[in-house]
């Protein structure tokens, strides 16, 4: 399981950190902490309920955007979009930027008695205020480049992202607890 | 070679405020970069590179000026990833910020690497949980120091007779060390930890203390490379 890695609101709500879903804009806002990893320690010990807000971002938006910044990178300079997606869907390379977010959130039920739904980027003003966070809400890392995904294309996206795309339309409103979900 | 270019910056030497964060909590300043040291790893990266991971932002640092996000990333290599067994790194450039601690300000470059192994053994009668994690980061660092909850017995039943199932121990070990890499400043801590579980079965009717053991910590070293003019 990966390690989640957060940052901590002035109430101590932690806010958990997703690649392509104000990851950028939390760390220039709010302090780190640090890296929580699992096992039976983080279960068993008991130190009152802890509290973790999840952006979700739109998973088409989130690939898209995630496109875009790994193609800064040299190392991917002669990958198209199509061959991420068959690197996704072939299972064949893991990279950060397109972990599907209920992997994350299976991993935070974990580590969190309560967890809080939050859309990316529209309830992610209200989820730092709901953090207790007064300052000026950046807005970092947004891409001005857009990529534009072929109809076939996307609809690979929303297949290998399902459980994401209904996680993110089953939030109603800002700050919705996460209860269960078959993921 | 990159091209050479002069900019006024914000009064900082930088394109941007730098952030004010309070140093974390049971952590202290050390090693921290100098302004120049914070500059040259915020302008001049080229790449950093472990393990396979490789984080090489296609742009020269006159760039920066207008896109200051530009240089920003991270990279991931992972060798394993497998329900019990994780095994990856990880390098990654962040905005440079400043780390206050009491009335003092102590610069913070952006530049981190991480290696992450964890994987869980269960055999009959035992459980056991390992992690290593290395890393590599600005500023922040501690005296080390370890966390042993000693051995722990697991009762079952309730008073006044329950009755010993087993027996847990967990160790969270720390060491902060200070490294220069290609002239940048880092604290590398080191976190091992190991957690145990022997339990009662029919065939391990009397469960002792976990011994620990941990997994071992990664040899190499992150690599920075630097724009020259």
């Amino acid at each position: 399981m990966l390690p989640i890695q957060t940052v901590k609101s002035p109430n101590n709500a932690e806010i958990i950190c997703v690649y392509k879903s104000g990851h950028t804009s939390l760390k220039n806002c709010l302090p780190f902490n640090e890296i929580i990893f699992r096992t039976r320690l983080n279960v068993m010990n008991e130190k009152g309920r802890t509290v973790a807000f999840l952006p979700v971002r739109n998973p088409i938006e989130r690939f898209v955007s995630g496109i875009y910044t790994v193609s800064k990178n040299k190392k991917y300079f002669n990958l198209g979009v199509n061959d991420w997606l068959d690197m996704l869907e072939n299972n064949t390379h893991k990279n950060l930027h397109f972990m599907d977010v209920t992997t994350v959130l299976r991993n935070a039920c974990f580590c969190f008695d309560d967890i809080y739904l939050y859309k990316f980027p529209d309830h992610f003003e209200q989820m730092l205020r709901d953090g207790g966070y007064e300052g000026e809400v950046p807005h970092e890392n947004a891409s001005t480049k857009k990529i534009v995904l072929t109809d076939s294309q996307t609809e690979r996206v929303a297949k290998y992202y399902t459980k994401d795309i209904a996680l993110f339309e089953s939030i109603k409103a800002p700050g919705q607890q996460f209860d269960f979900m078959p993921i | 070679m990159a091209t050479p270019f002069a900019t006024l910056g914000f009064g900082n030497g930088f394109p941007f405020c730098l952030v004010r964060f309070n140093i974390d909590p049971n952590r202290t300043i050390q090693n921290e970069p100098s302004l120049a040291q914070t500059m040259e790893s915020y302008w001049n990266l080229d790449e950093i590179t472990w393990g396979g991971a490789v984080l090489n932002p296609a742009n020269e640092p006159k760039d920066l000026i207008c896109n200051p996000n530009n240089n920003l990333g991270f990279d991931q290599y992972v060798i394993t990833q497998q329900p019990t067994e994780d095994e990856y790194y990880v390098v990654n450039a962040s905005r440079p910020r400043i780390v206050v601690d009491g009335g003092s300000e102590y610069y913070y470059h952006g530049l981190s690497a991480f290696y992450f192994y964890r994987k869980e053994t269960s055999t009959t009668g035992q459980y056991i949980s390992q992690i290593t994690f290395v890393s590599y980061s600005s500023t922040q660092g501690a005296s080390d120091y370890s966390n042993d909850t000693g051995c722990q017995p697991v009762y079952y039943g309730s008073p006044p007779s329950p009755y010993i199932i087993g027996y847990t121990r967990t160790i969270d070990n720390y060491t902060f060390t200070n490294v220069d890499i290609n002239g940048i400043p880092f604290v590398k801590t080191v976190r091992t930890l190991f957690d145990g579980y022997n339990y009662k079965t029919p065939t391990t009717p009397n469960p002792s203390c976990p011994n620990p053991a941990y997994l071992p910590a990664v040899g190499t070293t992150p690599n920075i490379t630097l724009h020259t003019y």
